[in-house]
């Protein structure tokens, strides 16, 4: 009996411990299994409990007999209790939702009538004595855990039948669940010999499999690749949505665009990767990023350089991780530590973001650990080595200085003897280059005759580039953490006094389940970039540009004298001189980004509220440091060329910008009859940046070193400048979807947004948007086209979003002060000046977006076909004024919210994907996309002219963006167009249509202008007017129309092969550089081509004639460029682990390897203008995971 | 469930917690933190003074600043607007071919700018003008005490006018600055007498609101520029009423010359001006300060522009010492042998005293065009301060190291090829006026210290004599203490050629000039008036005064004289045979027909292969009296502006 009672006592408490962690819920860590019962219920159970100590027993059978239709469980115990005396013990809430129950039986044992109960009903019964405890139904299992089986087994890959690592393995109908290891192993218990397993990892297809005793120990599960792009689960604003519910335009990257690849920076990763994703090249500066921009044409802006208001391509709101941040921020990061990108392209999805998403959002999720992942260490390294794509092949120093003569005698003039005398010189200097010949001296000046190929001293063929990242990920079971740490060294071209970049970052992302209700993400993000490059002082300009024009600088001068001359070992005027004689910047730029995103479940599997509260700290400091130049110029004395290089001089400029962010939102999902899926997100933003710069200058330092302002010669020279202002922001947002059975959706996003760049009345307004989306491919008449058909969804979407003014307070007339360049009485001046004119109507620019889409997936999920259609029209757009003003006015006009421009384009993409067998597989690609935009309503320009005062190019109502309006060549002219010569001034006599004083080897243009069409007699500009162009027309357009990417990756036994072909299919050109068409130093190629009283059938004009924009010599465009190629080998697994390494992967990488093109080959395709070359790289790779 | 409830509770009020830190009303009211606000400003004295201060780099140009080689519109060549001016005059001519402004092939631009059909800087005078009164409680509403303001702004606006009634002749007359929904933005033009009467009462409201003013030369305006400015004014409208008879309103013209020799007269009355005199070479000297215009002794500057080469720089000097003209924009080029021609001999007689054309009879200290620069001798002795003579000054300059020294740097003569990449007179006739030969100063390159002279008292003698001249009350009296005054100032020896001395009775014969005026003008000119109108040429050249008396002369003509240089004769022709390329003789190769083109009488031709002229004689047309307005104005919608006769758009 002692045994019996102890048994009894084990047994019970066993069931008590049993009970409690149902009732209370210790140990259910699962949302999803929250305590159900309430505590009053739970002390009334407890008493209950004790209360039956010591007399629990085995039941005696009792009968039952009732007849209950349509019963609440209520009525039914009590009957129970009535006819067996048994007492219920149960909590209300279980009661819930419960449906009513027939209970028909007569005479039967409680203990059936019980279990009848629990089949029909999520409930179970346990029964002591005289009560019987209702339970929810859930946790079979662990009842009879004593009685529990295990199930072991193993994943692979069907493909190739490689291990899947952290796969979920759930028992079905049990609360059970695992995930396998790091070898594809897993194992678990179940209370049944036999059941079924749901498999699901994010990577493959989930997949049930049976299992009965005896497989039950030796599982395993080949899994099917989840290559359907419908099935990705991609980031919107605010949470996360299967794309397959997706109603909106929206494209996914994902984290292997990144990794590994022959690139400096995210934006050079993404060229042609994204349909309508336009990346632009500023420059190939390792300081210079590349711009992005979603889909064309956006708005309007004024550039300060030309003084106009052009048509822009603007970028769409970055927001990573949550946080809105920019396009600055998203290059500066690394690319390794990329997990995903989204690319909201239309009004949809974006709305939720209001005032600052109107042309589109690009979202970043960066990388995160895995709960219950074993520790991870990764480092990835690459090596690049970069060459200019592009350069110039200027003519030397005799051929510049003779085809000048040249033109000179073939243009009614004669060489003069000086120039004669030079040509000799130079010809001196070539046949014998040592320092002695590189100049002559005339009177007291010095004629400089060397013959420098700047860009062959200046730039080097070869410049390398590391990237190294370490890396740490891994999770517990309540807690993962992914910790980075990276950095790129990269070198620029300067081969003088080499311009040098440096990256930082690190990243620490973790998330933590504190508790079954609240969860909490942390991010602690550290960008940091240091620039250090020469500075070339005020007055130089652009050292490219120079390179080829000035060429008695920059062509004849030695970058020093030499070592026998005059003055020794000096420095001259030569651009490449104040390159490398110390003038430096140092910038760094330091983007620090930290965020907490607490999020607590409120009712479980229902309500969600989340926060994200940030905090980025950036700063800026540029050292700019140009000390005193001794120069020889056109004399054996020291001179100084720049009023900057007269003295020592420092320059500081600090800046630092601090964001703070909130957002706080909560989601509720909720389905109804497992048809009608609900879900909202509401919330409530702010934001507020406050930017604050000081600037320096220290003037005459006595010393180069010490940048000290009391170190100076006259400390009352050092000027200082402050910028400061505050932005602020406040929102309120909402989202709402619906769909029937994942058949028919709906959504709609609301943002009511608020900025203090606005008047008090004019400072909040509304956007919408919504979207809709038939998924045709669920329908039942579609049954018949499964076999070829998986998927196909035709979506909709329309929506407004807003976008404000750039600049800070557009709203308030301000009078700037400063110093004027003026002295009273000795003493520099301070003065105000008139404050401009403001519209008191300004509000938000309105971009409206209507889009179209169909998403099919084909042949077995090998074939994704996404289409795009969109109308973007934005209104509102601030320019200048709604009316025309004279000049009178006196000052510019005040901008209005009054222009209009729209973009309409499309984007297709083809993804084709097959596996051949385990060892070979591929994907291929291919996207294409098109925008054009035209202006519908530029105010100010009421006369429709086509250039302005200035002769800049402007907008006029119904003007495509990007057309280019010139002449309509009508060749070379040659000795046999002319009627002679006059033999008053020597000039050619032209019988045409006059433009001016023509000879041989210029081009004439038609004569289309002029009174109702009729030819004039002149070539001119006419009015400059749409209604009067003169004899001007559009010859072309600049936009890059039809650009593709061709995407592809090959993956046979350990190797792959990942490549990316760029592109533009259709694109004019107007090269007016002196690059192109000579003048200064010219290139060869064009040189070689040009016409010559000999050469008179040539491809081009006389070679530095004046050019207009006309239509023959627009360059074709469009090109093909192999932009990434990527070739991986993975060293067999069981080699390396041997060494303990998990993957040891090496890549050889190419970035902008080769290009089909007509672009002449001293351009890069993307960059043609005579600036900081771009680059082509061949990289070296390794990956190593322990 | 109340667990639940607590816990929405709890975040709740955690996050009300948060919002309503930062929820206050001031949130989204954000103002300028480093700009002030329009709503705020000139309600003091020192706000007062600190708006006055934009206006001063606007109007008073100088030598420019930085770079200085920004145009002053319509010149024809960038820099100094004093230095630049002339080469649209029959006194200057550059390297190259000739420019559009002079060959009648000008277009009217489409924007005002480069015609200076511009209003910003007098949208700033006028909005001062229409808001000083702001600051009336911070002098107790005493207005008397705002005079010297708005004086200062007046006179602004006066300098305003004056320009625009310059080059337009009809502008439209703004009283205050406009908003968008003015509608005086599309008023027409008011008709020159509105705008001169308009102007001499503004410019007499300066002159009253600055009473009591004085100061420096390099300070603030003062009563006495006020002053010049009205001579400067009414002599230009009463001279031009006077000649340009088309407009039939010489009767009206006298007004205008009184209140200049009004203006004159009180500007000499205060004594706070002369002629600076000091050493071998005063007036060349004039143009050569630093700094202070008033060190050494100088009184003669009522306004100029200073620079201290730290903070206020310019590369003026530089460039023209360089003479570069690489980039076009600065002014680089010679003398015409026309403004040569005009100086008087040492005697105070032209050098052709009789005889007609082809036949003149010369005076005998003429030396001729024959030797080397030889008729620079026995000259005017400005000439020989304005124009370089080889074998002086400028041409023993070393600009590399800075000395002037014939046995250091032997002779270096003057480039003559006409398309020379930089460096060339062209016409053999370098200009030594505003040459300062200081290498400090050609180091400088935009720190340049050189001082512009903008008024200075030899004008206002020039015209006061021009105004009575021409109002036909000149006495001998006015001629000494006016006329000749500068002459003997310049260098004139008065006891050892009396007739240097200019005598109202007896004016010197000048068969040449004589004929010039008789087949270029369309009026006579007395002598006296010829000889007036020489003095001024010769003492205003190179300061921004030839282009605007061709103007009101109505002597646009004067351009189509041949433009010439000096005579290449044989011995030249040695010169510059390619063998003196050091010193003691520095003249690089100039080659007949490749370097220099000739005309019959071997001077050398100025724009010799320009397609638009031939034998090197601009062009002039009557409609170039005024200035096109820019083709945008005329195109917009509502507007009334009407273009200036001849130019493309007129009617």
């Amino acid at each position: 009996m002692k045994n019996k009672k102890t048994n009894l006592i084990a047994e019970y408490m066993n069931y008590f411990i049993k009970c409690k962690d149902y009732l209370f819920g210790s140990r259910m860590s699962e949302p999803s299994f929250a305590p159900l019962i309430s505590k009053k219920v739970k002390a009334t159970l407890f008493l209950g409990l004790l209360f039956t100590y010591g007399v629990y027993g085995k039941t005696e059978a009792q009968q039952v007999t009732m007849r209950v239709n349509k019963g609440d469980l209520k009525t039914i115990f009590l009957e129970i209790k009535k006819q067996t005396g048994y007492h219920f013990f149960y909590d209300e809430s279980l009661f819930n939702d419960l449906r009513k129950v027939n209970v028909n039986v007569s005479n039967q044992k409680l203990e059936n009538v019980l279990k009848e109960l629990s089949d029909e009903l999520p409930l179970q019964f346990e029964m002591h004595k005289k009560h019987i405890i209702v339970l929810p139904s859930a946790p079979k299992n662990t009842v009879q855990a004593q009685q529990q089986y295990t199930i072991k087994g193993k994943l692979i890959a069907q493909k190739d039948g490689a291990p899947i690592v952290n796969a979920t393995i759930s028992l079905n109908g049990t609360n059970t669940g695992t995930s396998s290891d790091d070898k594809g192993n897993f194992s678990l218990k179940s209370a049944q010999p036999e059941g079924i397993l749901t498999i699901s990892h994010l990577s493959f297809k989930s997949q049930t499999v049976k299992f009965n005793s005896t497989t039950a120990s030796d599982l395993t599960v080949s899994l099917e690749q989840n290559d359907s792009a419908l099935e990705e689960v991609v980031v919107v604003g605010f949470g996360t949505q299967k794309k397959v519910n997706l109603t909106g335009a929206i494209s996914h990257v994902g984290k292997e665009a990144f990794e590994n690849r022959p690139v400096a920076n995210i934006g050079q990763a993404l060229q042609g990767l994204v349909p309508n994703l336009n990346i632009t090249f500023g420059n190939g500066s390792p300081n210079s990023t590349p711009g992005f921009n979603l889909r064309g044409g956006t708005s309007m802006s004024y550039n300060t350089d030309t003084k106009v208001f052009e048509s822009v391509n603007g970028d769409p709101l970055v927001i990573i991780d949550g946080i809105e941040s920019s396009t600055g921020a998203l290059n500066q990061l690394n690319p390794n530590d990329i997990m995903d990108m989204s690319f909201v392209k239309d009004a949809s999805a974006a709305a939720i973001y209001g005032t600052k998403a109107a042309y589109g959002v690009i979202l970043v999720r960066t990388k995160r650990g895995e709960f219950n992942q074993k520790g991870r260490i990764a480092y990835n390294f690459d090596s690049n080595f970069d060459t200019p794509s592009g350069l110039p092949d200027i003519l030397n120093a005799y051929e510049i200085q003779k085809s000048g003569m040249d033109r000179t005698l073939w243009t009614n003039g004669k060489p003069n003897t000086s120039d004669e005398k030079r040509l000799e010189m130079i010809q001196k200097y070539m046949d014998n280059p040592i320092p002695e010949n590189a100049w002559y001296q005339e009177g007291n000046t010095i004629n400089w005759v060397a013959n420098v190929n700047p860009f062959e001293e200046a730039v080097k063929k070869w410049t390398p580039m590391q990237k190294h990242t370490l890396n740490l990920s891994g999770g517990a079971e309540s807690i993962n953490y992914y910790i980075s740490g990276g950095l790129q060294n990269q070198s620029g071209m300067y081969k003088i006094n080499t311009d040098k970049l440096k990256r930082y970052n690190a990243l620490m992302n973790i998330n933590a389940k504190v508790n079954s209700w609240f969860s909490v993400f942390g991010k602690i993000g550290f960008d940091q970039t240091n620039f250090n490059s020469p500075y070339i002082v005020g007055g130089k300009g652009s050292i490219w540009s120079a390179m080829m024009t000035e060429t008695h600088k920059n062509i004849n001068m030695p970058i020093q004298t030499g070592p026998n001359d005059p003055l020794p070992n000096t420095y001259t005027d030569n651009i490449l001189a104040w390159l490398s004689y110390g003038a430096n910047n140092q910038s760094m730029d330091r983007r620090v980004s930290l965020l907490i995103s607490p999020e607590f479940t409120l009712i479980p599997n229902a309500l969600k509220l989340k926060a994200d509260l940030s905090y980025q700290p950036q700063s800026y400091s540029l050292n700019r440091y140009s000390p005193k130049l001794n120069q020889v110029v056109d004399s054996w004395q020291y001179t100084t060329q720049q009023a900057e290089a007269a003295e020592n001089r420092a320059y500081f400029d600090n800046n630092n910008t601090n964001k703070y962010l909130v957002n706080i939102y909560a989601d509720y999902k909720k389905t109804w009859a497992e048809k009608h899926n609900f879900s909202t997100v509401v919330g409530y933003n702010q934001e507020q940046t406050k930017f604050n710069q000081i600037t320096n200058t220290f003037r005459k330092l006595i010393s180069a070193d010490i940048q000290n302002p009391d170190a100076a010669e006259d400390p009352s020279l050092h000027t200082v400048s402050r910028n400061a202002y505050t932005l602020a922001g406040r929102a309120v947002f909402g989202r709402v979807n619906y769909n029937y059975a994942e058949k028919y959706f709906f959504e709609s996003n609301l943002r009511y947004d608020g900025s203090a760049k606005f008047t008090e009345k004019d400072r909040f307004v509304t956007f919408p948007s919504f979207s809709a989306g038939w998924r045709i491919s669920q329908e039942g008449f579609m049954e018949g086209t499964r076999s070829w058909l998986n998927e196909l969804k035709l979506r909709g979407s329309w929506g407004k979003l807003g976008n404000q003014p750039s600049s800070i307070y557009p709203y308030q007339a301000t009078m700037n002060t400063g110093k004027a360049p003026y002295l009273i009485n000795g003493e520099q001046i301070v003065y105000i000046n008139p404050p401009g004119l403001v519209s008191p109507y300004l509000t938000f620019e309105k971009a409206r977006t209507w889009n179209i889409g169909l998403d099919g997936t084909f042949l077995k999920n090998r074939l994704d076909v996404t289409f795009e259609y969109y109308n973007r029209k934005t209104t509102d757009i601030l320019t200048d004024g709604s009316a025309a003003f004279p000049s009178v006015l006196g000052t510019a006009a005040p901008l209005e919210n009054s222009g209009i421009l729209e973009t309409k384009g499309f984007e297709l993409s083809f993804l084709w994907k097959q596996t051949i067998n385990s060892e070979l597989r591929y994907r291929v690609g291919l996207n294409l996309s098109d925008y054009l935009t035209k202006v519908q309503h530029y105010a100010s320009n009421t006369t429709m002219m086509i250039v302005n005062q200035s002769n800049r190019e402007v907008m006029y109502d119904g003007k495509t963006v990007g057309e280019i309006w010139g002449y309509r060549t009508g060749g070379i002219l040659q000795e046999s167009d002319f009627a002679g010569k006059n033999p008053l001034n020597g000039n050619w006599i032209y019988n045409g249509a006059y433009q001016g004083t023509l000879f041989p080897g210029y081009i004439w243009y038609q004569d289309l202008g002029g009174p109702e069409g009729i030819p004039d007699g002149k070539i001119d500009a006419g009015l400059n007017t749409l209604a009067n162009p003169g004899d001007r027309v559009v010859i072309g357009n600049s936009t890059p129309r039809y650009r593709f990417g061709i995407t592809g990756n090959v993956q046979y036994k350990n190797f792959d092969l990942d490549f990316l072909f760029q592109g533009v299919l259709k694109r004019d050109v107007w090269a007016g550089l002196s690059s192109y068409w000579g003048g200064g130093a010219g290139s060869k190629w064009m040189y070689e081509r040009s016409w010559t009283p000999d050469r008179t059938d040539a491809e081009f004009p006389m070679y530095g004639s004046s050019v207009n924009v006309q239509d023959r010599y627009l360059i074709n465009g469009a090109y093909l460029r192999l932009k990434q190629a990527v070739l991986g080998y993975t060293l067999p697994k069981e080699l390396t682990k041997r060494f303990g390494v998990e993957r040891l992967r090496f890549t050889l990488a190419g970035y902008n390897i080769f290009e089909v093109t007509k672009i002449p080959t001293i351009f890069d395709v993307d960059q043609i203008s005579a600036d900081y070359p771009q680059k082509r790289s061949i990289a070296f790779g390794a990956q190593i995971v322990f | 469930m109340k667990k639940n409830i607590f816990r929405l509770i709890l975040i709740g009020a955690a996050s009300s917690l948060l919002l309503t830190q930062s929820c206050n009303d001031k949130f989204l009211q954000l103002s300028p933190e480093t700009e002030l606000s329009k709503d705020n400003s000139l309600y003091t004295e020192t706000e007062l003074t600190l708006y006055l201060n934009n206006l001063y780099s606007r109007y008073i140009l100088g030598h420019g600043t930085g770079w200085a080689d920004a145009k002053v519109n319509p010149n024809v060549v960038g820099g100094s607007h004093l230095l630049a001016s002339d080469f649209m005059t029959d006194n200057m001519v550059r390297y190259g071919n000739i420019s559009n402004i002079l060959d009648n092939t000008f277009i009217p631009p489409n924007g005002g700018a480069s015609v200076d059909w511009t209003w910003e800087n007098l949208r700033s005078v006028n909005y001062f003008i229409q808001n000083y009164t702001n600051a009336l409680p911070a002098v107790n509403n005493d207005i008397t005490r705002l005079n010297k303001y708005i004086g200062e702004a007046y006179f602004f606006k006066s300098m305003d006018y004056y320009r625009k009634l310059m080059l337009f002749g009809d502008v439209p007359w703004l009283s205050s600055d406009f908003n968008i929904d003015s509608k005086e933005l599309f008023n027409p033009r008011d008709k020159r007498t509105v705008v001169a009467d308009s102007l001499m009462k503004t410019i007499d409201m300066a002159i009253a609101g600055l009473e009591g003013v004085t100061g420096r030369p390099d300070g603030r305006i003062n009563q006495d520029m006020a002053l010049f400015l009205k001579a400067r004014i009414g002599l230009f409208e009463g001279s031009f009423r006077t000649y340009h008879n088309e407009l039939s309103l010489q009767s009206t013209a006298k007004s205008f010359l009184e209140a200049s020799v009004d203006a004159c007269e009180k500007i000499i009355a205060t004594g706070r001006y002369q002629l600076y005199a000091t050493g071998d070479s005063p007036y060349w000297k004039l143009f050569t300060f630093k700094k202070d215009p008033n060190s050494d002794g100088n009184k003669e500057a009522i306004l100029a522009k200073v620079y201290d080469g730290t903070v206020v720089g310019h590369a003026t000097q530089r460039y023209w010492d360089q003479n570069n003209s690489l980039s076009g924009a600065r002014p680089a080029g010679g003398a015409t042998r026309g403004l040569i021609d005009e100086y008087l001999c040492i005697d105070g007689k032209p050098i052709y005293t009789a005889g007609s054309e082809g036949n003149y009879t010369a005076n005998p200290l003429f030396k001729g065009y024959d030797g080397l620069w030889s008729e620079l001798e026995n000259r005017d002795p400005r000439l020989k301060q304005t124009i370089n003579y080889p074998g002086e000054n400028r041409s023993l300059f070393n600009r590399t190291d800075g000395t002037t020294s014939l046995e250091k740097n032997g002779i270096t003569y003057p480039r003559l090829s006409y398309n020379v990449s930089g460096g060339s007179t062209v016409t053999g006739y370098l200009p030594i006026k505003h040459w300062m030969g200081d290498r400090t100063e050609n180091e400088a390159t935009t720190n340049g210290q050189q001082t512009a002279i903008e008024f200075r008292y030899g004008e206002v003698l020039l015209m006061l004599a021009e105004a009575k001249a021409i109002l036909g009350t000149l006495t001998q009296n006015d001629l000494d203490r006016t006329i000749n005054l500068l002459r003997q100032r310049a260098g004139f020896d008065f006891a050892k050629y009396p007739s240097s001395k200019l005598e109202l009775g007896n004016p010197p014969a000048d068969p040449r000039l004589d004929e010039i005026y008789a087949t270029k003008l369309d009026y006579a000119v007395s002598p006296i008036i010829r000889e007036i109108r020489r003095e001024r040429r010769i003492e205003m050249v190179l300061e921004d005064r030839r282009y605007e008396d061709l103007m009101r002369w109505k002597a646009g003509n004067l351009m189509t004289v041949p433009l010439r240089g000096m005579k290449f004769t044989a011995e030249k022709g040695k010169l510059y045979d390619g063998t003196h390329t050091a010193k003691p003789i520095i003249a690089l190769k100039e080659e007949v027909n490749k370097d220099i083109f000739l005309d019959n009488n071997g001077f050398i031709i100025a724009y010799p292969r320009s397609a638009t002229i031939t034998n090197g004689v601009a062009l002039w047309a009557d409609y170039r009296y005024y200035w096109p307005l820019p083709l945008y104005d005329l195109t917009l919608d509502g507007n009334q502006l009407v273009q200036n006769p001849g130019w493309l758009g007129a009617k």
